[in-house]
């Protein structure tokens, strides 16, 4: 496994929270907003496995709760989970596929959604949305937004790492 | 070995992290992140200025940016319009009465939007004014088109406001043409909900939706949007009404905090 850049990490997630606050409401449809922090979570955890990907999401998840209007540590505890699990399943996959990478990111994204319904219904013990509802209008399409940005995202990660795509086998 | 310990390890961590959400689970305000918050609004002013640069800079500003003003101040002219329909219409409802209180002007505070929530679950914005330039807490938020939402966590220099589309929001609403109330409730993809509108009620899409005025944090007769359809939800004794707000909360720049 290749060893983790820590500077490059705590700099993208700087990079992509600055996104996030700044020019991501530019480009939200119907209300979604793509993940790009969970991408990123997605991405440490597949390449450099559990230990970095736990790191990476509770920092991600950090920088989140500070700027959003949620339980603090909600999001450091699901992007942490989600880092755990990516990192759990990095051997098991082909990570280098396009599609793979949407599929994991999709997956990710509404993993990370229901497992905060299952907060607010058992930890929070507050209102909990309505699920078909939450289904239709956030979770399909915030999880499919952030699978479709996560590809050149996943290229963007890949180049500041410095990892290097293994060539088709012919 | 090494790798059974590591595994303990994250698992320690994750346990940690859920017990800390265990103790702080009785509400989502925070005085350490408004603190955080605080201390960061500055940079965050500048990189926003930094992109309203990068966007000033675009072909054709300042013809949309003339464009804008104007409609601004369309929009400004409108809600007057609209302030004073409801006026003639509680007018029309009280004349029998002998007193009645004169809707006061509001006392506003403008404030730039600095930032915007960068999680899927909630919706709000940060504004570049606080306590310093007397804004306060739980008072709503408004634009020159109608309702923002209200202010939920408050520093120094900086405020948090939780926008009317945010799904714990509730702000209690009227439908300006028959005056049936309801509750207002947010909804993920950026529109608004009213429930508990009763089942004979008469309402049909394109009917405005006001603020009732019950309870201190808005005032009455603020414009939240326009009804764009009606349903009932099986099993429910009532309807309800998916609302499009009059501002577009997604691209708000501006907003007016009233004291």
């Amino acid at each position: 496994m290749p060893s983790l850049n820590r500077p490059v990490m705590y700099a993208s997630i700087a990079l992509f929270l600055i996104i996030h606050l700044v020019l991501l409401n530019r480009i939200e449809i119907a209300g979604a907003k793509p993940d790009m922090l969970l991408a990123l979570v997605v991405f440490v955890g597949l390449f450099f496995g559990s230990g970095a990907g736990l790191e990476a999401g509770i920092a991600a998840g950090l920088g989140k709760d500070i700027f959003a209007f949620d339980y603090f540590g909600a999001n450091a505890f699901l992007l942490g989970l989600v880092g755990v699990i990516a990192g759990a399943v990095n051997t098991k996959i082909f990570r280098e596929s396009g599609f793979t990478r949407i599929l994991l990111v999709f997956f990710f994204c509404a993993f990370g959604m229901y497992a905060r319904v299952l907060l607010c219904r058992f930890v929070f013990r507050s209102e909990s949305p309505n699920i078909p509802e939450y289904t239709l209008f956030s979770v399909f399409p915030v999880s499919l937004y952030s699978s479709l940005v996560a590809l050149p995202i996943f290229g963007y990660l890949t180049h500041v790492f410095g990892l290097k795509e293994l060539p088709d086998i012919v | 070995m090494r790798n059974k310990k590591s595994v303990i390890f994250r698992s320690l961590v994750i346990i940690a992290l859920l017990v800390f959400l265990a103790i702080n689970s009785r509400t989502p305000a925070n005085q350490t992140r408004v603190d955080s918050l605080d201390a960061l609004s500055s940079p965050l002013k500048l990189l926003n200025s930094a992109a309203s640069l990068v966007k000033g800079s675009m072909p054709f500003y300042s013809l949309r940016e003339e464009n804008r003003v104007l409609r601004d101040r369309i929009n400004l002219l409108n809600r007057k319009i609209e302030t004073y329909k409801a006026i003639q219409d509680e007018n029309d409802r009280l004349k029998d009465f002998l007193g009645f209180r004169k809707a006061s002007p509001y006392i506003t505070v403008p404030a730039q939007v600095i930032g915007r929530d960068p999680s899927n679950w909630s919706n709000s914005i940060i504004i570049d004014k606080g306590i310093k330039d007397l804004v306060t807490q739980n008072k709503a938020v408004i634009s020159a088109k109608g309702l923002v939402g209200r202010v939920v966590e408050i520093g120094k220099n900086s405020a948090k406001v939780l926008l009317v589309t945010d799904p714990n929001s509730k702000v209690g609403v009227i439908i300006q043409r028959n005056r049936q109330g309801g509750i207002l409730i947010g909804r993920a993809d950026g529109k608004c909900k009213m429930i508990y509108i009763s089942l004979d009620s008469d309402v049909a899409p394109g009917d405005r939706v006001l603020t009732a005025g019950l309870g201190t944090v808005f005032p009455k007769d603020i414009l939240v949007g326009e009804i764009v359809s009606v349903g009932k939800e099986p099993g429910r004794l009532y309807k309800y009404a998916v609302i499009r707000t009059a501002e577009d909360l997604m691209k708000l720049e501006e907003v007016l905090c009233l004291r």
